[in-house]
C-alpha cells in the first residue's frame, strides 16, 4: 500500500483547541503535512512545523512522540512517507547536502562510529566538511566544554560525547542549530555551562534554533516559540508569549452544588476542584473565561500565568482532573 | 540575560546571503584519504613489520646457504627463488578482503549517523570513503611489489646467482596484483556498505550456491549448473581469472596466467559488477534504527 493510501485511511483527527500554525513571517524550517510510517505504525501524522527565522523554537513531546523523527527528516536521515520538509526554502530531500551544510546538529543518540578517533582529530576532520568552520571559536568551545582532545571518542562518557557534538555543531556558526536533547547526560554544572555557551553563541551569531528537550525549565528564558507533538501529531504551535497570555491558571470560589464542572470542554487542561474552590488551567481569552466563570456562579479570585514547564506539562497531559 | 535575536530581525534576502556552501568534493576525498590512512595506520605498521621480519629471514637464509656453499663447493645447495610470480598477488587479495571491514568499522548501515549528517550527498560520501580505502590498497600493493622485487635483488646480490624470470612471464603480470586486489576490494566493499551483516550475506551467497548445486544434483540437472558454475568461477572471464589464478599448461609443463585479453576482460567484467553493486547499495536510502 502506498503512503498516500495509508494516509487516506488514517482516522480523522480531532481539531486541536490550540493554534497549530503561525501567522506569516519568514520561516527557517517549514514542514507540510509531514507523515511517517514505520511499517503500519504512524510515527508522524500531518505535522506542519513552522520555525521562524531567528527564533528559538522549543519542540516538546513525550518519548516516542515523533520529535527525533521530525528532526531526522529535516536532515534527510529519514525519508517521510508523505508531505515535505523545507529548510531555508530548500527541500530537505532534494538539497540534503546544502541543508546539512547550514545546520549544526546534535543528535539524541551518540553511537556515531569513529570511536577510534581522538577528539582533537575528530574536530579537525569535521572542520574539513564545513568551509565556514571557525578555528579560534572551535578552540574557545573546546575550552568552554572542557574537552580532552587527546581522548579517543569511544572512551568518552555520554556527557563528554554530548559536549564534543555541541562543539562540532556550534563551531561553524550555522544559520540553523538543531539540538536534540542537547543537555541529556550532562551533570547540572555542565548543563548550566552549556546553556551559557549557547546563550553567548546566540548573542554573537544570528541563528535559528530548533531545540528538543525534556528539560523545559532550562530553556524557559531562551525559547520564544513552542511546538507540542503528541502521538505523532502537532497539537500546538505558537509564540511562547501567546502561550503565556492564553494559558492561565484560574482560582475561583464556587458555591455548594456548583453546576459549572463541564465548562470550556477541551480548553481546560487541568482541573483541580475541591468543594468550594476550583483551580483550573484553561486556554482562552482571559476576559471571556473569567466572564463565563462569573456567569456560572463562581467568584474568580485570580488568573495567573504559569511557568513554561507547567504549561508544557499541561499541554502534554490534558484533561487531567484532580478532585 | 543575553538578548536573543528574534524572528522579526531577520529578513529573507539577508538569510539567503548568509547560507553556507557545501564543501568541495576534492576536499572530502582528500579528508577521507587522510582519515582512512589514520585508521589503517596501525594495521599498516603490522604489515610492514611482518614484511621486515620475512625479509630478515629470507636474507639470513640466503646468507647461510652462501656460507655453506662456499665451505662445501662439491655439495652446492640451491638458493630459494624470490622472483615475482603473479600468484604472489594472493596476499593483496587477502588484504583486500579485510580492508573494507576496517574502513567501515563501527559504521554498519543503521549506525552511520555521523557519515549521514555530513554536508555531502550520501552516495558520493560512501564512494569517497570506498575510494580512500582503495587508494591505500593500491599504495600497499605498490609497496608490496617493490618489496618482492627488492627482496629478489638483495638475495641475488648476496648469493651472486641471478634469478631470471620464468620464460613464460609477461610484463603485464606485474599489474595483476593491482587488478585482483581492486576486484576483491570493490566486491567486498559493496557488501560492507550495503549490508548490516556483510559476513552473513557473503556466507549466505556461498551457502545458496552450494545448496542449489546439491538440489540440482538430486534432481539430476547437475550438468547445467556445473557448467554455469564453471563459467562464473573458472571460465575464460570467470572470477578466478580476474583474481589472477594460474593455469597449468600441459604442453609447456608450466603454470601461467591466461592471455592478457582474458585477464583484462575478466578484470573489467568483475570490477564493473562490483562497482554496479556498490553504486546500487550506496544510492539505497537506509534509515537509522
Amino acid at each position: 500500500m502506498t503512503a498516500a493510501a495509508r494516509i487516506s485511511t488514517a482516522p480523522l483527527m480531532v481539531p486541536s483547541p490550540f493554534p497549530t500554525a503561525l501567522n506569516g513571517g519568514e520561516l527557517a524550517v517549514c514542514t507540510t503535512a509531514l507523515t511517517k510510517y514505520y511499517g503500519w505504525h504512524p510515527a508522524l501524522k500531518n505535522v506542519g512545523l513552522q520555525v521562524p527565522v531567528g527564533s528559538v523554537y522549543l519542540l516538546v513531546g513525550p518519548n516516542g512522540a515523533g520529535k527525533s523523527t521530525t528532526i531526522k527528516i529535516l536532515l534527510d536521515m529519514v525519508r517521510p512517507s508523505g508531505g515535505a520538509a523545507h529548510v531555508f526554502d530548500m527541500n530537505s530531500q532534494r538539497h540534503a547536502a546544502v541543508v546539512r551544510a547550514n545546520v549544526g546538529y546534535v543528535p539524541e543518540q551518540l553511537n556515531w562510529g569513529y570511536g577510534w578517533m581522538k577528539v582533537g582529530r575528530l574536530l579537525e576532520h569535521h572542520s574539513r566538511y564545513f568551509p565556514n568552520w571557525d578555528d579560534s571559536y572551535a578552540k574557545h568551545l573546546a575550552d568552554a566544554f572542557e574537552l580532552r582532545l587527546d581522548r579517543k571518542l569511544k572512551t568518552l562518557s555520554k556527557g563528554q560525547g554530548r559536549r564534543v557534538h555541541l562543539a562540532m555543531a556550534l563551531a561553524h556558526r550555522p544559520p540553523l542549530l538543531v539540538l536534540d536533547e542537547p543537555t541529556d547526560g550532562l551533570d547540572p554544572v555542565m548543563r548550566d555551562d552549556t546553556m551559557r555557551v549557547l546563550i553567548d553563541h546566540l548573542a554573537e551569531t544570528p541563528t535559528t534554533v530548533l531545540l528538543s528537550t525534556h528539560h523545559v525549565s532550562e530553556v524557559e528564558t531562551l525559547a520564544d516559540h513552542i511546538g507540542v507533538i503528541r502521538n505523532g501529531e502537532l497539537c500546538a504551535q505558537m509564540p511562547i508569549e501567546r502561550l503565556r497570555r492564553g494559558l492561565l491558571r484560574y482560582r475561583a470560589d464556587v458555591p455548594d452544588g456548583w453546576q459549572g464542572a463541564s465548562l470550556f470542554g477541551d480548553a481546560v487542561l487541568r482541573r483541580n476542584t475541591t468543594r468550594n474552590e476550583i483551580e483550573w488551567t484553561v486556554w482562552g481569552e482571559e476576559a471571556q473565561i473569567a466572564g463565563e466563570l462569573a456567569m456560572s456562579g463562581a467568584t474568580v479570585r485570580d488568573a495567573t500565568p504559569i511557568s513554561l514547564h507547567d504549561a508544557t506539562l499541561a499541554l502534554l497531559t490534558p484533561k487531567r482532573a484532580v478532585r | 540575560m543575553t538578548a536573543v535575536p528574534v524572528a522579526s530581525d531577520a529578513g529573507s534576502r539577508k538569510t539567503v546571503s548568509r547560507l553556507h556552501a557545501a564543501p568541495a568534493w576534492t576536499t572530502i576525498v582528500l579528508e577521507q584519504i587522510r582519515a582512512v590512512g589514520l585508521l589503517a595506520r596501525l594495521a599498516g605498521l603490522v604489515v610492514v613489520g611482518v614484511g621486515v621480519m620475512l625479509s630478515a629471514v629470507a636474507v639470513w637464509n640466503v646468507w647461510t646457504l652462501r656460507t655453506f656453499n662456499e665451505a662445501h663447493p662439491k655439495h652446492l645447495l640451491t638458493y630459494p627463488d624470490f622472483t615475482f610470480i603473479a600468484e604472489a598477488g594472493i596476499v593483496m587479495v587477502g588484504i583486500a578482503c579485510l580492508l573494507p571491514f576496517m574502513v567501515w568499522q563501527d559504521e554498519d548501515p543503521t549506525r552511520r549517523l555521523y557519515h549521514w549528517a555530513m554536508p555531502v550527498s550520501r552516495p558520493a560520501h560512501a564512494l569517497a570513503k570506498v575510494f580512500a580505502g582503495w587508494f591505500w590498497l593500491m599504495c600497499l600493493t605498490l609497496v608490496y611489489l617493490v618489496w618482492v622485487a627488492g627482496l629478489a635483488g638483495v638475495t641475488t646480490l648476496i648469493s651472486g646467482q641471478p634469478q631470471p624470470q620464468s620464460p613464460t612471464f609477461r610484463l603485464w603480470e606485474w599489474c595483476v596484483p593491482f587488478t585482483s586486489a581492486t576486484v576483491t576490494y570493490v566486491l567486498i566493499s559493496a557488501a560492507t556498505v550495503g549490508a548490516r551483516r556483510p559476513l552473513v550475506w557473503i556466507g549466505g551467497v556461498i551457502t545458496m550456491f552450494m545448496g542449489a548445486s546439491l538440489l540440482l544434483s538430486k534432481l539430476g540437472k547437475k550438468d547445467a549448473f556445473e557448467h554455469f558454475t564453471r563459467a562464473v568461477l573458472n571460465g575464460t572471464y570467470g572470477i578466478a581469472t580476474a583474481l589472477g589464478r594460474v593455469h597449468f599448461d600441459d604442453a609447456t609443463q608450466r603454470a601461467s596466467l591466461p592471455r592478457a585479453d582474458f585477464w583484462l576482460g575478466a578484470s573489467a567484467i568483475w570490477c564493473a559488477i562490483g562497482v554496479a553493486a556498490l553504486l546500487a547499495v550506496s544510492c539505497r536510502h537506509t534509515e537509522p534504527l
